[in-house]
């Protein structure tokens, strides 16, 4: 949609018939406070209001019902011309009329539209014209009063509707809502595959007992999971609510110095908090397996193992000892006993050897003495006699070294975790003064952040009563703002800390949920059940399926939405700084908007220049998305989005969003000098169609039935 | 002969605990049961794998210098010893393999076992072994026991900070100085 012209008649301070015309591009409106800016964008919002009948007498203009002589009529009108798939008209008008003692009757109230259809001109209802156009969704993106609005986001359902509005999710709603009380065709399709499941599942008689504990157990977890769910809902509603209330009350007094210096103070203490917290490390019970401050009393223990096995290896050694003379002392009584027999001491056994004999056998010699020996002989008879002894000792000696006294060696591998475990006897001596120094450390650290939070608590105490201070309130009026201040911040730590609490719980059950269904699908494996049991699982994964592909688009969505607005961002910020554009999607369905750095610092408090840029940028973005998917396009309309930029910063600001290929309508008393003319050399700056809206001269200060608005085109 | 070490028989066992524990103790505290995962932290619970909650016990009866026999149905655990703290996968905590060691010292000073038989072969190194698992599983089944106690007085107790510590440095610092390395909670 293109606006193309605006008829305003009698409609408040627009006295008469004022008509304008629109180009592609920028109109810039330039008007001082009461001149009629925005007036003329309330014309517009009561135009574009298709809801109601709204034939209020105080829109018409006070100098016209001044004029009007008695029982005479007269029309209030606001009309519309505008470019959609060829040209269309819509208008919206009713009569006034003076009655006796001046009193004004409204009636007639008409809402028109016009079509062509090839050469034919067709009325329709302008309500129905418009909403087709101009659709309800679009407008809420369109029209801006102010600065403090431009945050489409602080309505928390924007988010959805300009997801489910422009992003492909709408797709999905057949197949998958997640919503119990509208089911798609998966929720369905799971919800009754998994009814006959637990129905095969309850027939099934040999599982009967089981069957119903686990049953039971899954409904329990079941409801209990829903109804955390639903707690969860409310206390993140709550939260929101009360943050928005909060929130208007701040953005109210952006401008107040003393609300500055707190917000300032704040961040920075909470900055310093953060950062002292992190230092706090009270992971104990890792800390005594991973840090094995578990030993910290185990010296004892250690000193007893190496005395047992010292005690142990000194036994040991002792017996090997007294083994080996036991052994010695039998070996030295065998040779002894024989030199005792034959009243000389022998050759060694070993002397000849084993092969020196066999020869000497072998060939009937004694080669020791050099004398025959046949066999049969005494001589032989010696050497054979010889041998065999010597062959049996070597014998029993094989024997011996195979049964030693002690097989094993464990002795060995005790001494050796006795050495090298020892050299650590100091480190588990010192555990207790480490154990000390760690809880020592966090302590401190500890008793600095509660410093801190009392700092905070105090300035926080101060801004709550610095946003309750309203000049018009009587003390008592004031203290119950205090109250409502006070309050809210209270419910909002309350709703945050048990969104907590209930998360964790809600992972919990999810989790037992899961571990309860894994058993009972078990139990479904080997019975009759099987088959059902398996259609539900298929109907659950589709399911998942879909709601993974719904989540992707939305994520998608705004990846798309982020970059655009990224992209208007750099523009609209001549210099200076703008940081990055993020629209972070909350559990509850609503969005923020906020800017971080390129480290993804948050910028916790943006200037209001930044911030309305930021908005704007998203405006444009969401605009443009819109255009693409509707092939259609639609103006923003603007009153007064600028009052907090530097005189200097304003023109170029206008003149970037002129190069913007967008139907953009502004109000503005930039361009004014002091004086309340109009500043020529900007003017002469800028390249955009210009009006220049004043109050017709001369007018009594103090008679609205005197004012009326002119407007003038300037270039 | 024997060519194996005492340790890694031993360190291959997986020892056995009293039944109810687990949904008592080890499904409260550990992820017992769950399978090996990351990030413990993300499902609340304190320690990590089963065998965490298993080598605190252990030291609750060793320091206590208290035994208790297992009566009843009784688990084994899923791993066994040689592979307590090695932790490979889990990128926040810290191996501690060297545990295993002092914790094998902790059993042969404990252990009424003869080892001179076991030298001689007297004794098999599978039965020194079973001695030891004996005893390490009475040491953590009185320390079991005494934490399911601990809970009873106080379902909070092992949920603070200082919980799991407190119990420990409790049955080694004489209570005259305890004092300074008890904890007070803020």
């Amino acid at each position: 949609m293109n606006i193309k012209e605006i008829t305003i008649e009698n409609f408040r301070c627009y006295y008469g018939k004022h008509t304008v015309k629109f180009n592609d591009g920028l109109v810039l409106f330039v008007g001082d406070n009461g001149d009629g800016k925005t007036t003329f964008f309330e014309a517009l919002e009561w135009l574009f209001d298709t809801t109601k009948q709204n034939k209020d007498y105080r829109l018409v203009s006070e100098k016209k019902i001044a004029e009007l002589p008695e029982f005479e009529s007269d029309i209030l009108r606001v009309s519309m011309t505008f470019e959609h798939d060829g040209e269309k008209i819509v208008e919206k008008s009713f009569s006034f009329k003076k009655q006796s003692g001046n009193e004004i009757r409204t009636e007639d109230f008409q809402f028109k539209g016009w079509y062509k259809n090839g050469t034919e001109r067709v009325q329709i209802h302008g309500g129905e014209l418009l909403d087709r156009c101009f659709e309800a969704a679009i407008r809420k993106y369109c029209l801006f009063k102010g600065e403090e609005n431009l945050n489409v986001f602080n309505n928390p359902d924007a988010l959805n509707y300009l997801i489910e509005t422009f992003s492909n999710i709408k797709q999905f709603d057949p197949y998958y809502t997640g919503d119990d009380d509208n089911f798609g065709f998966t929720d369905f399709a799971v919800n009754q595959s998994r009814k006959a499941y637990e129905k095969a599942m309850k027939s099934d008689k040999q599982n009967s007992q089981q069957e119903k504990e686990l049953s039971s157990k899954l409904d329990l977890l079941r409801a209990q999971l829903s109804n955390i769910r639903q707690r969860l809902k409310t206390n993140r509603e709550n939260a929101n609510n009360y943050a928005t209330k909060l929130n208007e009350i701040e953005s109210s007094k952006e401008a107040s110095s003393l609300l500055k210096g707190i917000n300032e103070r704040l961040k920075s203490l909470n900055d310093k908090k953060i950062k002292i917290e992190s230092y706090i490390n009270e992971d104990y019970t890792i800390k005594l397996l991973d840090e094995m401050w578990i030993l910290c009393g185990f010296s004892s223990i250690f000193k007893e193992y190496q005395e047992k096995v010292n005690a142990f290896s000194k036994e040991k050694r002792r017996l090997e000892d007294e083994d080996k003379k036991q052994k010695g002392k039998q070996e030295a009584y065998q040779e002894i006993g024989k030199s005792i027999k034959d009243g000389f001491i022998p050759l060694s056994i070993y002397i000849p050897d084993e092969n020196t004999m066999k020869e000497m056998i072998e060939d009937e010699v004694c080669k020791v003495c050099g004398r025959e020996a046949k066999q049969g002989t005494d001589a032989y008879n010696f050497m054979v006699d010889k041998l065999n002894e010597l062959l049996k000792s070597q014998q029993s000696k094989a024997q011996k070294e195979e049964v030693p006294l002690f097989p094993n060696n464990y002795a060995k591998e005790l001494e050796q975790k006795s050495i090298s475990l020892g050299y650590n006897q100091d480190e588990l001596n010192n555990l207790f003064a480490k154990i000390r120094e760690v809880i020592e450390f966090n302590e401190a650290r500890k008793a600095e952040v509660k410093k801190i939070q009392e700092s905070i608590d105090i300035e926080e105490e101060n801004k709550k009563k610095l946003l309750a201070q309203n000049d018009t309130f009587t003390e008592e009026q004031l203290q119950n703002a205090y109250e409502n201040i006070r309050n809210w911040f209270d419910y909002i730590n309350e709703a945050e800390k048990q969104i907590i609490i209930l998360e964790k719980e809600g992972k919990k059950i999810e989790q037992d949920l899961e571990a309860v269904q894994k058993e009972y699908d078990n139990l479904a494996k080997y019975s009759i059940a099987s088959t059902y049991s398996k259609v539900y699982t298929v109907f659950s994964k589709i399911q998942n399926a879909f709601k993974f592909a719904k989540e992707k688009n939305t994520r998608d969505f705004l990846f798309l939405l982020e970059d655009k607005a990224n992209k208007y961002l750099e523009k609209l910020n001549i210099d200076g700084f703008y940081g990055i554009i993020r629209i972070i999607k909350t559990p509850d369905g609503s969005a923020r908007i906020v800017l971080q750095d390129k480290n993804d610092t948050f910028v916790t408090s943006p200037n209001q220049a930044l911030k309305t840029t930021m908005y704007m940028s998203v405006l444009f973005a969401v605009s443009e998305l819109t255009t693409i998917k509707r092939e259609n396009d639609y103006p923003l309309i603007f009153d007064a989005p600028t009052s907090s930029f530097a005189p200097q910063k304003e023109s170029e600001f206008f003149n970037v969003i002129s190069d913007i290929k967008k139907q953009c309508i502004i109000f503005s008393k930039s361009f004014l000098t002091d004086n309340g003319s109009l500043d020529s050399t900007k003017i002469d700056s800028l390249h955009c169609t210009i009006y220049r809206m004043e109050k017709k001269k001369p007018f009594d200060n103090l008679d609205l039935s005197t004012v009326q608005t002119v407007l003038t085109l300037i270039k | 002969m024997t060519t194996e070490n005492l340790y890694d028989i031993w360190a291959k066992r997986n020892p056995k605990f009293e039944t109810h524990f687990e949904e008592t103790l080890l499904r409260l505290f550990t992820d017992y049961g769950v399978g090996s995962s990351d990030a413990m932290s993300s499902k609340g619970k304190i320690l990590g794998a089963g065998y965490e909650l298993y080598i605190y016990a252990f030291f609750v009866g060793l320091y206590a210098n208290k035994k208790r026999e297992l009566n009843g149905d009784y688990k084994v655990l899923g791993q066994p010893i040689q592979f307590w703290g090695n932790l490979d996968s889990k990128k926040i905590r810290k191996a501690y393999p060297r545990l295993r060691e002092y914790i094998f010292t902790a059993l042969i000073a404990k252990t009424d076992l003869d080892l001179i038989a076991l030298e001689k072969g007297d004794i098999t190194d599978n039965q020194a072994v079973d001695m030891l698992k004996d005893t390490m599983e009475q040491y953590a089944n009185y320390g079991f026991h005494a934490i399911e106690e601990k809970m009873k007085d106080n379902p909070n107790y092992f949920y603070k900070n200082t919980g799991f510590l407190d119990m420990i440095l409790d049955l080694l610092v004489p209570s005259s100085n305890k004092e300074d390395t008890e904890i007070e909670e803020l």
